[in-house]
């Protein structure tokens, strides 16, 4: 792990120096390639390996709301594979310490100086299981973390590697002795999924494909880090019109009129589904956003952000019903007049 | 700048004026009225000239022209009345206008309320012509002006207008339509760059969309009126008139009573609609009158005197004897009572000669040459009293002195020698036996009594005049044998002249009679000494009723045998009682239309009737030109920075006119999806769609500056098939009322609608600071 502690020199980490020469289609190349990787090891999950890689590329993160062994570590574990990058998983739990987590100063009696030893933060691909099951204190040091894209420790600030990307799980079910993210923390995870049982096909294929041994041992890079930063790097510079913006916009507010919502989305899920609509485009190919790529993000990237009103009849229909009619209903504002 | 002005043009819509003016001449005498339209035609289209040629927006030329127009027309008819006395003395010339429109037929009198008339709505037409086809460049559009006019002729005359007017207008229309082509095409040829839609420059309000549509009509037209006449079997003529504001109901309305007689036409109306209800004390009225004299010219008689020179009338007070008859003790007099008359005044039908009357509270006059009242206001009731002077064997003996009798005595030059020689022919000592004798003449066997007119004889390879034509074919039906007693009475010496009026009707027997339009009927009034004008019966037959009774005595008289039939020879006897004759009253018998005065006065329609038509083809055109301007304007508003986005709202509110409501907005690609799914397209519409909505979302959405495209190829392909597939009406509504001009009224209306409300709503802030 020793390695991993020049982190402040991320390879492709100076933006607009390599930028010409990455296209959007090669971005998109390699984006299919990763999910074509990774839609080997999970199946029948194009969704979820879609919003995943979209993530990945937008440089957010993940929160993964589900069961348990419906393949939310296999996911993780692909995607890190396919970028042949190092993987860092942390199984939280009530006793798990915010050191444990960034990393922690130890004092080195040969060089008599102290030591940084990074925590399990320090990896391109982070993921982060039952993340209600750790205390408020440990939660609040990942989330800084992934807001920061760096670690202060002891008054040293090291950067995280790029592209770093956290996935965090959550079991919906078992809430006894959990810590719930609040809605302040949710808010800083891109997209929420769930990944739901697999469809039956793919389950029984599954059963024979890979009931011999671990599907990611036969499974070859297709890229790697650098190259994926380079497309990060990319994607942040696809056309986003204003008519397009203003868009966004009015979805945005229209949660916050909504009567159905007791809280609307916050203007970091502005940003936010802007910023993954760029990378949706570019794994289209495209170099600019269109509707059709904020109305596909709208339910993974704002549904985890609102909260529904104590109504019973929209508790019920639930946020992604709502964010739907809420898409119907908004108009797409045509080019500025 | 010479060609700015369009002078090549603007000749040729001069020259389609005055060539759908030429029917005029069939309605209205002279012809110095025509010069003078040509000429104020011709100004204003020269001041529409003179201000394009300094580049004058086309909407301030046409304002511009109608001004020039207005105060021509001033300076023409009332140059001596530019002060306070201006709107009297046009008032005075409208109503003049009306009167002369409405009381007399084709041809009428040129009054000069007439001609500023004239000179107001011809060269008035002829803006609109220079507008359409001159600054606007459709000439197509054009024809719709030039067919006013041209139909206010032909629904004016009651005979077929001569095809030739029709040709002549169709060809200076074409030739119009064609010369407008020909300087587009020659357009194309040159260097001079131009804007990919030339129609914009030159077509400010937008109506070239409409002038494919104007065309098609236009040969459609053409067509039609060469074809449907050919293959259909002549109809009655009906005028506008007729169907518009003429009362067919009893008593509701007023009759009016036309004037003139025409003896070159069929009589086809029979309006049975009843002029009044009268109660007689005699057994067998005699015809009631409306009007007498007249002059008679080219087959027509017209200038029966109106109200004119009239002595007040006093209810019940005798009056004057009428000139040349000597009363004698044994005079009678027969009251004649009359209820429901419908009338239209200053004309009311009465006996001949009247001795008092009671019009009750109307005001009336008399007119002592014609021995006839007239009425200022519709008398509902009234009665009558009225002379049966007493046989004389010294009547009609000896001949009267001429003079003073010009008028009556002027023979028609062109049918003079033919008449002179039957006079002749016919014979007789004294002026009465003349007299009976032309009407033995005329109700003898030889005559046919018929509503239609025989064709029109050629003789010497020459057409003969009308009063001719009757002489020879002996065909014809009151008007004919009255104007033929007429002047044949003139060529033996005897002041003779034209009465107009109704015969008695029908009696429902209770001595009521009831009097028709179709009873109206015109005969002779002979001077003969000491009985003063006196009436005649030369129409044979059931139709007129008997011969006058002082008529009887002469049945000797030379030339033509008494008439066999019944009616005819009724009431043999000299005596002065009014026995019943064996002929019951004729008239019942026949449903046909009477005489000359059936034709009812439709210029009073014809006016409103072409102004409402012209109005309505107006009107037909604000919804397109609102459509229009709506889509000019939303292509100005994104010209600059998104060409795309206007060329795309403007073909979404084409689909809207097609049928096809525009989505809410939705993103290019949910719109795409939506058009395909509510209209069938073909392959070719489809890719025409996508290519546009691609357009379209990469100019909304993309990068700017990387292109700029147009979608205005695939848009035109795209309503090309939509159109294809939509019904005739959606396509004809999507012409004449648009979706889009409708929601431009409808904004407006909810516009002005909300302003009282803003209104308040401001007040009321205000208050409640």
């Amino acid at each position: 792990m020793s390695s991993s502690i020049d982190t402040g020199s991320a390879p492709a980490s100076t933006p607009g120096a390599h930028a010409p020469t990455t296209s959007i289609q090669d971005v998109q190349r390699v984006a299919s390639d990763i999910h074509r990787s990774v839609s080997a090891v999970i199946e029948g999950k194009q969704e979820v390996i879609r919003t995943a890689v979209v993530v990945l590329l937008a440089e957010g993160h993940l929160l993964i709301e589900d069961v348990p062994g419906v393949g939310k570590t296999m996911l993780a574990k692909a995607l890190a594979r396919s970028i042949d990058s190092p993987m860092r998983r942390i199984q939280f739990t009530p006793d798990l310490l915010p050191s444990d987590v960034t990393g922690v100063s130890v004092f080195n009696q040969d060089t008599r100086t102290f030591e940084f030893r990074p925590g399990a933060i320090f990896a391109n691909v982070v993921v982060g299981d039952e993340i209600n099951r750790a205390s408020p204190k440990t939660q609040s040091a990942l989330l800084e973390c992934m807001e920061e894209g760096q670690v202060t420790v002891d008054g040293t600030t090291y950067r995280l590697h790029k592209p770093f990307l956290v996935m965090a799980t959550q079991n919906p079910i078992e809430m006894e002795g959990t810590y719930p993210l609040p809605e302040a923390q949710r808010d800083r995870f891109m997209a929420r999924i769930s990944m739901g049982y697999p469809p039956p096909g793919a389950e029984l294929e599954m059963l024979d494909v890979h009931g011999g041994g671990s599907p990611l041992d036969g499974m070859q890079p297709v890229t790697d880090g650098a190259t994926v930063a380079r497309m990060a790097d990319r994607v942040s510079q696809v056309h986003a019109s204003p008519a397009l913006r203003q868009y966004i916009v009015d979805i945005v507010s229209a949660t916050r009129g909504s009567s159905a919502f007791r809280l609307g989305a916050s203007p970091r899920a502005s940003l936010q589904l802007l910023r993954a609509a760029r990378a949706f485009a570019a794994l289209e190919g495209r170099d600019h956003v269109i509707p059709e790529d904020v109305q596909a993000l709208i339910e993974p990237v704002l549904a985890h952000r609102v909260i529904l009103s104590s109504d019973n009849q929209h508790l019920h229909r639930g946020a992604g019903a709502v964010l739907g009619e809420i898409v119907r209903r908004v108009p797409v504002p045509p080019a500025s007049r | 700048m010479i060609t700015r002005a369009r002078p090549s043009e603007t000749a040729l819509a001069l020259i389609a004026v005055i060539v759908a003016s030429w029917p005029l001449t069939t309605l209205l005498q002279g012809g110095g009225w025509l010069w003078a339209i040509v000429l104020v035609s011709a100004a204003v289209l020269g001041i529409g000239m003179a201000l394009r040629a300094v580049g004058t927006p086309y909407a301030v030329v046409l304002l511009l022209q109608l001004l020039g127009l207005v105060a021509i027309v001033a300076v023409l008819n009332v140059p001596d009345h530019f002060d306070s006395t201006f709107a009297s003395a046009v008032r005075d010339l409208v109503d003049e206008a009306s009167r002369t429109v409405r009381e007399s037929a084709a041809p009428a009198p040129v009054t000069p309320g007439l001609r500023m008339m004239l000179e107001l709505i011809v060269p008035g037409l002829a803006i609109t012509v220079d507008f359409l086809a001159v600054s606007s460049r459709q000439p197509s559009l054009a024809g719709v002006p030039l067919l006013v006019i041209y139909l206010l002729s032909t629904s004016n005359t009651g005979e077929a207008l001569n095809p030739v007017y029709f040709v002549a207008l169709a060809v200076v229309w074409l030739v119009m339509v064609a010369h407008g082509s020909g300087m587009l095409v020659r357009g194309w040829s040159s260097m001079r760059a131009r804007s990919t839609s030339p129609t914009l420059l030159d077509d400010p309000l937008g109506v070239a969309g409409l002038a494919s549509v104007a065309r098609t009509l236009g040969i459609v037209t053409i067509l039609a009126a060469l074809i449907v006449p050919a293959v259909t079997p002549l109809p009655s003529t009906h005028y506008f008139a007729q169907g518009l504001g003429r009362g067919s109901g009893g008593g509701a309305g007023t009759v009016a009573f036309s004037t003139t007689a025409n003896l070159a036409n069929d009589l086809r109306s029979q309006n049975t609609s009843p002029v009044l209800d009268f109660r007689s004390s005699e057994l067998l009225p005699p015809p009631l009158r409306v009007t007498a004299g007249g002059t008679y010219a080219g087959g027509e008689w017209t200038g029966f005197p109106g109200a004119v020179g009239l002595d007040q009338g006093t209810n019940n007070r005798g009056l004057p004897v009428p000139p040349g008859l000597q009363t004698s003790p044994d005079d009678t007099t027969e009251t004649m009572t009359v209820t429901r008359n419908t009338m239209r005044p200053p004309f009311v039908p009465v006996p001949f000669p009247v001795a008092s009357a009671n019009f009750g509270d109307t005001s009336w006059g008399y007119s002592t040459t014609t021995s006839q009242p007239y009425t200022r206001t519709t008398a509902q009731s009234y009665a009558v009293r009225y002379r049966v002077p007493a046989q004389n064997a010294d009547n009609g003996s000896r001949p009267v002195d001429p003079a003073g009798f010009d008028a009556e005595l002027k023979l028609d030059p062109i049918s003079e020698p033919r008449v002179r020689a039957l006079a002749r022919q016919l014979g007789g000592d004294t002026p009465m036996q003349q007299a009976v004798a032309i009407q033995d003449y005329l109700r003898g066997n030889e005559f046919t009594y018929s509503l239609t007119l025989a064709p029109t004889r050629t003789v010497d390879g020459r057409r003969l005049d009308p009063l001719s034509n009757f002489l020879v074919t002996k065909q014809g039906y009151c008007t004919q044998f009255a104007t033929a007693m007429i002047m044949l009475a003139r060529a033996n010496g005897i002041p003779a002249r034209m009465a107009l009026g109704f015969l008695p009707g029908v009696s429902d027997g209770n001595n009521v009679y009831r009097v028709l339009q179709s009873n109206a009927h015109a005969w002779p009034e002979l001077y003969l000494s000491g009985l003063g004008w006196t009436r005649f019966e030369p129409t044979p037959g059931v139709r007129s009723g008997p011969a006058p009774d002082y008529t009887g005595d002469t049945s000797t008289a030379p030339g033509g045998g008494r008439a066999p039939d019944a009616s005819a020879s009724a009431s043999p006897s000299q005596a002065p009682t009014r026995a019943p004759s064996t002929a019951a009253p004729a008239p019942s018998a026949s449903q046909a239309a009477a005489a000359g005065g059936g034709r009812i006065d439709f210029w009073r329609y014809a006016l409103p009737t072409a102004a409402v038509l012209v109005l309505g083809l107006l009107g037909a055109l604000v919804l397109p030109l609102l459509a229009r301007r709506r889509r000019e304007s939303i292509e100005r508003r994104f010209a600059g920075h998104a060409p795309v986005e206007g060329q795309w709202q403007v073909l979404q509110s084409q689909l809207a006119d097609l049928g096809i409501p525009p989505p809410q907005d939705r993103s290019p690609r949910a719109t795409e999806r939506y058009y395909r799914s509510s209209t069938p397209l073909d392959e070719p519409g489809r890719s025409a769609l996508h290519r546009a909505v691609q357009t379209l979302e990469s100019e909304r959405y993309a990068r700017p500056g990387e292109t700029s495209r147009s979608i205005a190829r695939d848009a035109d392909r795209l309503l090309h098939v939509v159109r294809s597939n939509q019904s005739l009406p959606t396509r004809i509504a999507a012409l004449v009322i648009p979706q889009t001009g409708r929601d431009v009224v409808r904004e407006a209306a909810r516009s002005v609608t909300r302003w009282p409300q803003q209104v308040l709503a401001r007040v009321s802030r205000r208050r409640g600071r």
